[in-house]
């Protein structure tokens, strides 16, 4: 696998450097992090640049996690990047409404790089 | 009493003797996981004169409470660096210790014996 280009939203800076934190020791290599605070900043910056992998929170403001998911399967470099919901929210419905809508996973907050590692490899094995 | 207000007001969930249990976990594992530390529950009341950083994240629904966190800004300071590997400044320790708060906030909810309809957002709309 070569190293990737992952995109992380969260509208906490501390938040967004601890999931790059846990995904360098899953031991996934990475080649550009891309940061957004909220889904308005992520989808500006995919329009630059394609991802292999985007991890996004739920609850932000000016746009959700869940509103960014939706809009972005419209991007034709991003309609089928994996996305991963990192986030808090507890509540059943609102993790299947993201996996509904397209993510392909959720690791719920707290969490350990194990935890990272076995959600997000398994989505990378097609980049080469 | 309108008898809808009246039902919705019978179906909020009420504290009782299993909620500090359950906070205490929550706490436990969003510390042991996220900072790398141990935390234990104190029997004394918190100084006010300590509080120098305070965190709170609101639950709306039928499950209804105000979390809130609250330390000396050296504590806040020295859970933002372990939160981020050794590497935080002082610009991050609101940013830190709000995703704790949240963190303790959601992990409690969901340890909590019932699913209600929950708002958990720094963000009211």
């Amino acid at each position: 696998m070569r190293p990737i280009r992952v995109l992380i939203v969260d509208d906490s800076a501390v938040m967004r450097k601890i999931v790059e934190r846990s995904l360098r020791q899953a031991g996934i290599e990475i080649l550009e992090v891309l940061e957004a605070g909220n889904g308005v900043e992520g989808l500006a910056a995919l329009q630059q640049t394609g991802v292999d992998l985007i991890l996004s929170d739920i609850n932000m403001p000016a746009m959700d996690g869940l509103e960014f998911l939706q809009t972005l399967r419209c991007l034709d470099n991003s309609k089928n990047t994996p996305v991963v919901m990192i986030t808090t929210e507890g509540s059943e419905s609102r993790v299947v409404e993201a996996l509904s809508a397209g993510a392909r996973g959720y690791i719920r907050k707290p969490f350990t790089s194990d935890q990272v590692k076995e959600r997000v490899t398994p989505l990378l094995e097609g980049v080469r | 009493m309108n008898p809808a207000l009246s039902e919705k007001s019978a179906a909020r969930f009420r504290p009782d003797a299993t909620w500090p249990t359950l906070i205490h976990s929550a706490a436990h594992e969003v510390f042991q996981m996220m900072v790398g530390t141990e935390v234990q529950p104190g029997d004394f009341p918190p100084d006010p004169q300590k509080g120098e950083v305070s965190a709170m994240v609101g639950l709306a629904g039928s499950l209804c409470a105000v979390f809130r966190i609250r330390c000396p800004q050296g504590v806040a300071a020295s859970i933002a660096t372990k939160m981020l590997g050794g590497q935080g400044d002082a610009s991050q320790v609101c940013d830190a210790m709000g995703e704790i708060c949240n963190m303790v906030a959601g992990n409690s909810k969901a340890k909590s014996p019932v699913s209600p309809t929950v708002a958990c957002s720094r963000y009211p709309r």
